[in-house]
């Protein structure tokens, strides 16, 4: 077999890009600082991270309750189970914060201390995710049976055109034009074709959300154009240039975590979609925290979800001080304990970063912004954590 | 946790910290080389949980396994439409970084036509070099069942190869 696998050898992407380990010491030293059952993944540091200060909830308390509001009438408290999956936000990075350190939050004069109110949203799900697979892709002329998946129904045609409907957290389709034969695309660095003009895909996507007629609103465009090369069944190699626009969904003109793209090829053919499925019901309006109260909370949750505790190093984790000095407020999407799916208000906030160096950066964070005596978090995290 | 777990546990790191990186190199895609760093420190986290259970005899085999699972989540985790691609595709999203990466057109047609099972063992011994008793290690097999299937991976690969190569 020496032939054979001085063929594979060769073929072997390590040997000429061998992986270069970074300084091992300091990677050992950051794992045994915590205590193993501690230990939580980098992966899902990362993610915790995106939505800063861990609104990150496992199971929660049981049966509903309600606060009574100056008027009389009450307001159902909102036990939150967890954050749906579907995606990452698109905003509330906050990648110069380093894995271990401890944040310090403190508002400036900008932040406004005044409360107010906003609506929160309880989203309608399509019932039937067969009938809902099949009618999307209808819209994208796949043809097909539904066939189940473990979290999804897919419709594919003849043709090789696809429609998946995930079903997992808030539903979510995805349409493709053809089926890679063997791996997905690569991007390539340079377009090789006239691309449509941006007014012609909006008007494209335009049409299709007016068909998918979920009624949520889309805004801020984001064009972008890429070349792809696919490995086909034989080992050819075929390249196609795309330009593709995704907006984000917005649901009574605030941005929500959501949202909706759309790519076409050079003659203006769709050959990738992607956007969640769901329908707004009548918003139920909530206090607000101020924006400088939900720094406090951020604080809190920062200290909460950390492993701060003594035994972890004589010192504990550095910590840092963000500066912050602005906050948008936006929809972000939580499942209830009840098994509900809602939109809810989100503090994103701006600012810098001073590390122990002295060095500065910004960063965004994000917060939900409902008072919190009507939102009910575990304080334990229950997920992030894969169990081999 | 006492010292001698942190002193098997900082073993383990130098050891094989490369063969691990190696091996999630080797299957990375669709993920990037900026992931890999962050894959490798994912790997070891859990071997520091679990460092009461890592085999004395079958250390390596035991972390690939523990790289593989966290692969597969990081590539569920990473982006939707190439997991969506992914999952349309014929192969398995396992299979499809290790035909991706190959450059010898007819390695690679045969790779791709080769069953998952088959692929795996294969790669595992020839990239990650993995003998028999690891393999066994590897895939919780005792090592004349390994020894079986990897010979069996070989011939089928061959076969292949030579069919890839007439065409």
């Amino acid at each position: 077999m020496s032939d054979i696998n001085d063929r594979l050898v060769a073929a072997d992407p390590a040997t000429s890009n061998p992986y270069q380990a970074r300084n091992l010491d300091e990677m050992i030293s950051r794992i045994i600082a915590i205590p193993s059952g501690a230990a939580r993944s980098t992966w899902w540091q990362r993610v915790q991270l995106r939505v800063a200060g861990a609104l990150i909830l496992g199971s929660l308390v049981g049966a509903t309750t309600f606060v009574i509001v100056d008027n009389g009438a009450s307001l159902p408290i909102l036990a939150i189970h967890n954050l749906a999956q579907h995606r990452p936000p698109t905003f509330g990075s906050s990648d110069t914060k380093q894995l271990y350190e401890e944040i310090d939050f403190a508002p400036t004069a900008s932040l406004s201390t005044s409360s107010s109110s906003s609506s929160s949203y309880q989203l309608q799900i399509p019932l039937g995710g067969a009938t809902e697979a099949a009618r999307v892709a209808s819209i994208f002329g796949v043809s097909g049976t539904p066939h189940e998946g473990s979290n999804d129904w897919t419709v594919t045609s003849a043709s090789g055109a696809a429609l998946d409907y995930e079903t997992t957290g808030l539903p979510q389709w995805y349409y493709s034009s053809s089926t890679p034969a063997i791996a997905p695309a690569t991007a390539l660095s340079s377009t090789t074709a006239a691309m449509p003009s941006h007014a012609t895909l909006a008007a494209d996507a335009q049409g299709y959300l007016v068909k998918l007629a979920y009624g949520y609103g889309v805004s801020s465009p984001d064009y972008s154009t890429s070349t792809t090369s696919t490995t086909t069944a034989n080992g050819a190699q075929s390249s196609q240039s795309q330009e593709e626009v995704s907006y984000v969904v917005t649901v009574n003109g605030l941005a929500t975590d959501q949202s909706v793209s759309f790519s076409v090829d050079a003659n203006n053919n769709l050959v990738y979609a992607q956007g969640p499925a769901f329908h707004v019901g009548a918003g139920t309006n909530y206090p607000l925290q101020s924006p400088v109260s939900g720094v406090s909370t951020l604080n809190a949750t920062e200290r909460a979800t950390l492993p701060t505790s003594a035994g972890v190093s004589a010192q504990g984790p550095p910590i840092v001080h963000a500066t912050l000095n602005s906050a948008s407020l936006s929809l972000a999407t939580y499942q209830l304990k009840d098994g509900t799916t809602w939109l809810l208000p989100l503090y994103t906030y701006s600012g810098s970063v001073t590390q122990s160096n002295g060095t500065t950066s910004s960063g965004t964070w994000s917060e939900l912004a409902l008072e919190p005596s009507y939102v009910q978090i575990s304080a334990s995290v229950a997920r992030g954590v894969v169990n081999y | 946790m006492g010292a001698p777990d942190e002193d098997r546990f900082a073993r383990l790191v130098h050891e094989h910290a490369g063969a691990v990186g190696n091996y999630l190199r080797r299957r990375l895609y669709p993920l990037s080389l900026s992931d890999l760093d962050d894959l490798v420190e994912e790997t070891m986290i859990v071997v520091w949980r679990r460092i009461d259970s890592v085999p004395v005899d079958a250390e390596l085999p035991w972390m690939l396994g523990v790289a593989r699972n966290v692969l597969r989540n990081a590539r569920r985790s990473k982006n939707r439409r190439s997991v969506f691609e992914a999952r349309l595709s014929p192969a398995s999203d396992d299979s499809s970084a290790e035909e991706h990466v190959v450059a010898d057109d007819s390695v690679r047609t045969a790779l791709a036509s080769l069953a998952d099972d088959d692929r795996e063992i294969l790669l595992l011994n020839a990239w990650d070099g993995l003998d028999t008793h690891a393999l066994g290690a590897y895939l919780v097999v005792s090592t004349n069942a390994a020894a079986v299937r990897l010979s069996r991976a070989q011939h089928r690969f061959r076969e292949l190869l030579n069919e890839a190569q007439v065409h």
